[in-house]
């Protein structure tokens, strides 16, 4: 199967027990990287979307019921979500609605929901900053221990020679190249959705209080 | 309920994404499995080039090539000079124009063919009508006659040792240090015996680093000046594996300079041929 001596999954062939438990280990943290990387992307590219389409309906129209109404069409949406939660609080106060502490308490609903949805959009997020910190080193602990063992083999066999140490040193550098690979677009990742959701961030705090001058507005 | 339903939703998200991010992995090692073997394909050339060992010492082949180039000259031996005296041309020529040359780089081939041609004058003629035609029986001729060359080459190459050096009279295989046992063993093979020692001496490999399979040996052919200084290591024929070539050379440059060559076994440089196997040198 493998007639290049040269390929890299020959290489893997001629892998010592401990370079392929490293590489077994990269290539998990790869597979749920790249998990992570596929949902945040959905998620957030979501959120953002439906968040912009729901502020232009909210900025058009001055009927909170209508708004609401038209908050269910964007559940993906962060600044819907927000809405939606204070409209809940809002409705649910009933006669209590002449009170002062409305405003305070509507506040709390959304900064409640503004904060929960922010825990929902960074969950998993920091796996990806593991990933991109830890499978460099892990890939380099497989690489040092394939050297280790390639020196070994000079040593057994008194030779130097490029044959006798180039293969070993070859297959080593594989667990560097998976650490790599893995790490790489991690980080790209994480650094990309890490600036997404504190864009996100910004607008809920920005447009929560927004949403509670609308509710407040209403009540008077 | 909405966040439970949100929860579930996060995680049949969460398992889609799992999945997809398999079947790409899975997609990806594929990919590059099946690149790998496009280049294990194509690399079959490479492999023409080295059967071109065409150059290797034989009994019945041209010495004077082996002696002046080592192992890595063996591509030099272009099917030209070989080829150039077709055996058709000389047919021809001779009765016509009485052109020797030709004749003298094939002597083998002209002598069996010139008594066929004789009863038939008329071919002459046919080529002096139509010139091209001898230029495409050349590159046949040419084609078929490099295949059957190296086919020879191939099964002298299986037969047996690339040249006489390798065979032996005496005692044979240097299995001990002391020779056989009952075998009286004259100086020449007496300093056999300690050179093949020498260099068993300084030859280490481990077996474990053999990793290609079938029969491994290596045939070496070295000269020893009267000094004891080794000249002219030439692998005749290296074995499948590279890092036992490398070791058996290393062992032999490292054995330099082997004790002088006694008076009563000779005055001038030996031609020596050994034969390197993972169990011993013969």
């Amino acid at each position: 199967m493998f007639s290049s001596k040269t390929g890299f999954f020959s290489l893997l062939a001629d892998a010592g027990p401990v370079v392929l438990f490293v590489l077994a280990i990269l290539l998990v943290f790869s597979i749920l990287s790249w998990s992570i990387i596929i949902m945040k992307a959905g998620n957030i590219s979501k959120a953002i979307s439906q968040s912009k389409s729901f502020l232009d309906y909210f900025f058009d129209v001055s009927n909170i019921d209508k708004v609401f109404g038209e908050a269910e069409n964007y559940r993906n949406g962060s600044l819907a979500k927000v809405f939606r939660a204070g409209y809940i609080e809002y409705r649910a106060l009933g006669d209590l609605k002449k009170n002062s502490q409305v405003e305070e308490r509507i506040s709390r609903a959304i900064r409640r929901e503004a904060n929960e949805e922010t825990k929902l959009l960074s969950r998993y997020v920091p796996f990806l900053a593991t990933v991109g910190n830890t499978a460099p080193f892990i890939g380099l602990f497989g690489t040092v221990w394939g050297i280790m063992n390639s020196f070994m083999s000079i040593g057994v066999t008194q030779s130097a020679s490029l044959a006798t140490v180039a293969p070993g040193i070859a297959e080593a550098l594989v667990a560097t190249a998976a650490g790599l690979a893995a790490a790489i677009p991690a980080v790209i990742a994480y650094n990309y959705f890490t600036q997404q959701i504190g864009s996100i961030e910004r607008d809920l705090e920005d447009f929560s209080g927004e949403f509670v001058k609308t509710f407040v507005n209403e009540l008077g | 309920m909405n966040n439970r339903d949100e929860r579930k939703a996060n995680k049949h998200r969460f398992l889609t994404a799992i999945t997809i991010s398999v079947f790409l992995h899975v997609l990806l090692v594929a990919g590059s499995i099946y690149l790998q073997y496009l280049t294990g394909m194509r690399r079959p050339q490479l492999k023409a080039i080295d059967v071109s060992l065409v150059s290797l010492p034989g009994p019945g082949s041209s010495d004077e090539v082996d002696l002046s180039g080592g192992q890595l000259s063996v591509p030099e031996p272009e099917p030209e000079p070989e080829f150039e005296p077709v055996v058709e041309e000389p047919q021809v020529e001779p009765d016509t124009q009485k052109k020797p040359e030709p004749v003298k780089d094939v002597p083998k081939k002209v002598p069996d063919k010139p008594k066929k041609v004789e009863p038939k004058k008329v071919e002459p003629k046919k080529v002096k009508e139509k010139p091209k035609e001898p230029e495409k029986k050349v590159r046949q001729t040419k084609t078929n006659d490099f295949e059957r060359t190296l086919e020879k080459l191939r099964q002298k190459v299986q037969q047996g040792p690339p040249s006489n050096l390798y065979k032996r009279s005496g005692p044979g295989r240097f299995s001990s240090g002391d020779g056989d046992y009952g075998v009286p063993m004259g100086p020449y093979e007496r300093y056999l015996v300690n050179v093949v020692t020498i260099i068993r001496q300084n030859w280490s490999f481990t077996p474990q680093f053999i990793r290609e399979k079938g029969d491994i040996k290596a045939y070496v052919a070295l000269t020893i000046n009267p000094t004891g200084a080794i000249t002219d290591i030439m692998l005749d024929r290296g074995s499948i594996s590279s890092y036992f070539n490398d070791t058996v050379i290393k062992a032999i440059e490292t054995s330099s300079p082997l004790p002088p060559i006694p008076e009563n076994v000779s005055y001038e440089p030996v031609r020596l041929g050994l034969v390197f196997t993972p169990q011993g040198i013969e």
